[in-house]
């Protein structure tokens, strides 16, 4: 009952199409966002995201298909009668009227009495701790500043839904990470459902209840960070979020059924490969076990090729050196490099001969892309 | 190697070069002004040089032959303000007012009609961008009087214009639209539509769109959208258009001399008469003078209002 609810409130897109002369942007494009929800929309630029907020906007009008907003039908609307507004990625502040005008615009538009007005930008401009800037013109304003007007003017109407158009992109890597936090919490305060669009994984990950991982259009993978992390369901997802070893394999048994796969580093052992017979296997950086000793089970002798101290982590590149459990006739380990994350200890060189494992639970077998 | 990196250089490698030498300040400042000099050379003798000379030439009196007789009075500024030989007159009060009427209504007609046309512009791929400039600035290879000829012509009795204008019934049978204020207003209109045009499209082309987008995501309707989101955009642009049109119009002869068959008295008829058949160089010089400083006060007025206006 509640679901039914919350979804019926929350945002639906059916089947949106959406092309630009041979660009094909959207592809039949189904997407259900819901009440409250903090979704992202992830991926490499030309992906269709932008595309696709836009027309959720009402920027943009949809070549085919739907969007609803609580079951009410919005397609054809223009942008200024439906209840969702935008923090842009340039902000988009208007230069002649102070922080105040900017955050009343909306407000005045929408005929609201003067006196209602101040109280609400008054409040608007407090959540956001912005009051000291109330009478400052946007060109007095630094980056973060301008971000936070954008987002108290696209508040302060309390629209159902907030789209955000990578509102970061401007800001410097270290407010950045603050702003995310920051904004997942008024997000959380306000229970207004946020729509964000951006190629970066790491604000996707922070943000996000879900993440939609978009390419050519076409949805990829959609679910929360933990499950788009760790069960990337094809070879795209699986390289635009983190790092990834991607492995070619297949089955050992013809009539498949059983854990064993063939790959070019030997036979490896999967934890459960249902329903998959031959492709590509995943395994995180962070994922492969550096062993002093031969591990009992998915074991890779390798040297070591390149060392990088991040601080917080090494980076190290195996090269897999022959293996014995590999059988006569199968593909080579020629040019195939292993990624390795692991902490910052023990001495490990360059040219140095290791043991490495890949756990069984850690292979995540990837579908082909749609 | 101490005395080589000196005092100054703290620090500095001995490879780094030292330039302090060449370029001073002083040496900067003369080169600016040696580069500057054909212009202000140019401004001195074609601008301030003449200006002054209008002044002081306001200040005498008219010889008998139209000559100019050297003796301080204040006379021309009284006959400019309407004061005649046969007592006090609204006759330059009244073009004064036609004056500002006709320049006032074609520069707001020129901006209304630009507008479209500065976005129709601006919207097209670019390579017919350039087109269309050119066909808006084409008017300017042909003559002004060779244009007013033109419009002579069109709104003559015969022409379909007219025939057009008669079969509607906004004129008499067999009446001609010229002479007329109309035929002023239209001459002035097509002579000034490109000064307001071109410094339009410039602003129009570099308009950030996304602030049209947050107007309309913000429930902003279509008016309040072009007030708050297009025009302050395109303000500076508009500026130049206003400025363009409204103080050459002010000073225009040619058009209401050919157009309104002398019936219609302007501002600038009245300076050319006095410079020329009347041969009365002292008060054309005060007319002028008093046109100037009328068009200054204006321009003032115009950016000092422009400046705090909240739009809508």
């Amino acid at each position: 009952m509640t679901a039914t609810l919350t979804t019926l409130k929350g945002l639906k897109l059916e089947g949106l199409q959406k092309r630009f002369g041979d660009l094909h942007a959207v592809r039949d494009l189904s997407l259900e966002i819901r009440q409250g929800e903090f979704l992202t929309l992830l991926g490499p630029s030309g992906c269709g995201k932008t595309t696709l907020l836009r027309i959720i906007a009402g920027f943009e009008l949809a070549d085919g298909g739907r969007v609803l907003l609580g079951g009410k039908d919005l397609t054809g609307l223009p942008a200024n009668v439906r209840p969702i507004n935008t923090v842009f990625q340039s902000y988009a502040l208007f230069p002649h009227l102070t922080v105040f005008d900017n955050v009343a615009f909306g407000l005045v538009s929408r005929r609201v009495a003067k006196l209602e007005i101040g109280r609400k930008v008054k409040e608007a401009l407090e959540m956001l701790q912005l009051g000291a800037f109330a009478t400052r013109h946007p060109h007095q304003l630094s980056g973060g500043q301008k971000q936070r007007v954008a987002l108290a003017r696209a508040l302060v109407t309390e629209p159902q839904v907030l789209l955000l158009d990578e509102p970061m992109s401007a800001l410097d890597a270290k407010l950045r990470t603050e702003v995310q936090l920051e904004l997942r919490r008024l997000q959380k305060r306000l229970g207004t459902t946020f729509v964000l669009v951006t190629h970066d994984q790491d604000e996707a990950m922070t943000v996000s209840d879900r993440i939609c991982v978009l390419q050519g259009g076409k949805i990829q993978q959609i679910g929360t960070p933990e499950q788009v992390y760790a069960k990337p369901c094809n070879r795209f997802v699986a390289e635009f979020l983190g790092a990834a070893n991607l492995i070619p394999a297949k089955s050992l048994s013809p009539r498949g059924g059983g854990r064993e796969v063939e790959t070019p580093l030997g036979r490896l052992t999967l934890e459960d490969r249902s329903g998959w017979d031959h492709g590509t296997l995943a395994v995180r950086a962070e994922n492969v076990l550096l062993c002093p000793t031969r591990p009992a089970l998915n074991a890779v002798k390798a040297k070591v090729l390149e060392r990088v101290y991040h601080g917080t982590h090494l980076e190290v590149l195996l090269e897999p050196l022959a293996l014995e459990s590999r059988p006569p006739g199968g593909e080579g380990t020629a040019g195939f490099t292993l990624k390795v994350r692991t902490a910052p200890s023990g001495p490990l060189e360059v040219g140095e001969e290791v043991w490495a494992q890949l756990p069984p639970h850690a292979i995540v077998p990837l579908r082909e892309e749609g | 190697m101490t005395a080589v990196r000196g005092s100054r250089s703290r620090g500095v490698s001995p490879l780094t070069v030292w330039y302090g030498e060449l370029t001073s300040r002083g040496r900067l400042s003369a080169r600016g002004w040696l580069f500057a000099a054909p212009a202000l050379l140019w401004l001195l003798l074609f601008l301030i040089l003449p200006g002054l000379a209008v002044v002081v030439v306001s200040f005498m009196q008219r010889g008998q032959y139209g000559d100019i007789v050297w003796q301080g009075t204040l006379e021309n500024y009284s006959r400019a303000a309407g004061n005649g030989i046969f007592g006090f007159s609204f006759d330059n009060l009244l073009a004064l007012a036609r004056s500002l009427w006709t320049a006032g209504l074609t520069t707001v007609l020129a901006i209304i009609l630009a507008f479209p046309l500065a976005f129709f512009i601006a919207s097209r791929p670019e390579k017919s961008r350039y087109l269309w400039l050119t066909l808006v600035i084409l008017p300017f290879w042909t003559n002004l009087v060779i244009r007013a000829y033109a419009w002579m012509l069109l709104l003559s009795p015969d022409s379909p214009i007219t025939r057009l204008a008669s079969s509607l019934g906004l004129v008499e049978a067999g009446a001609a639209l010229y002479p007329s204020a109309f035929a002023i207003q239209l001459g002035m209109l097509t002579t000034f539509l490109p000064f307001v045009v071109l410094p339009l499209y410039s602003s129009v082309e570099r308009l950030d769109w996304s602030l049209v987008e947050a107007a309309q995501d913000l429930y902003a309707s279509r008016t309040r959208t072009f007030f708050q989101a297009i025009v302050p955009q395109v303000l500076p642009g508009l500026t130049v258009s206003v400025i363009l049109t409204f103080v050459p119009a002010m000073g225009m002869f040619v058009i209401p001399d050919l157009l309104g068959g002398g019936k219609f008295l302007l501002v600038g008829s009245l300076i050319q008469q006095a410079f020329g058949s009347s041969r009365d160089w002292p008060y054309g010089a005060a007319l002028s003078l008093v046109l100037v400083l009328l068009t200054l006060i204006g321009l003032r007025i115009y950016r000092r209002y422009g400046k705090g206006v909240e739009l809508v």
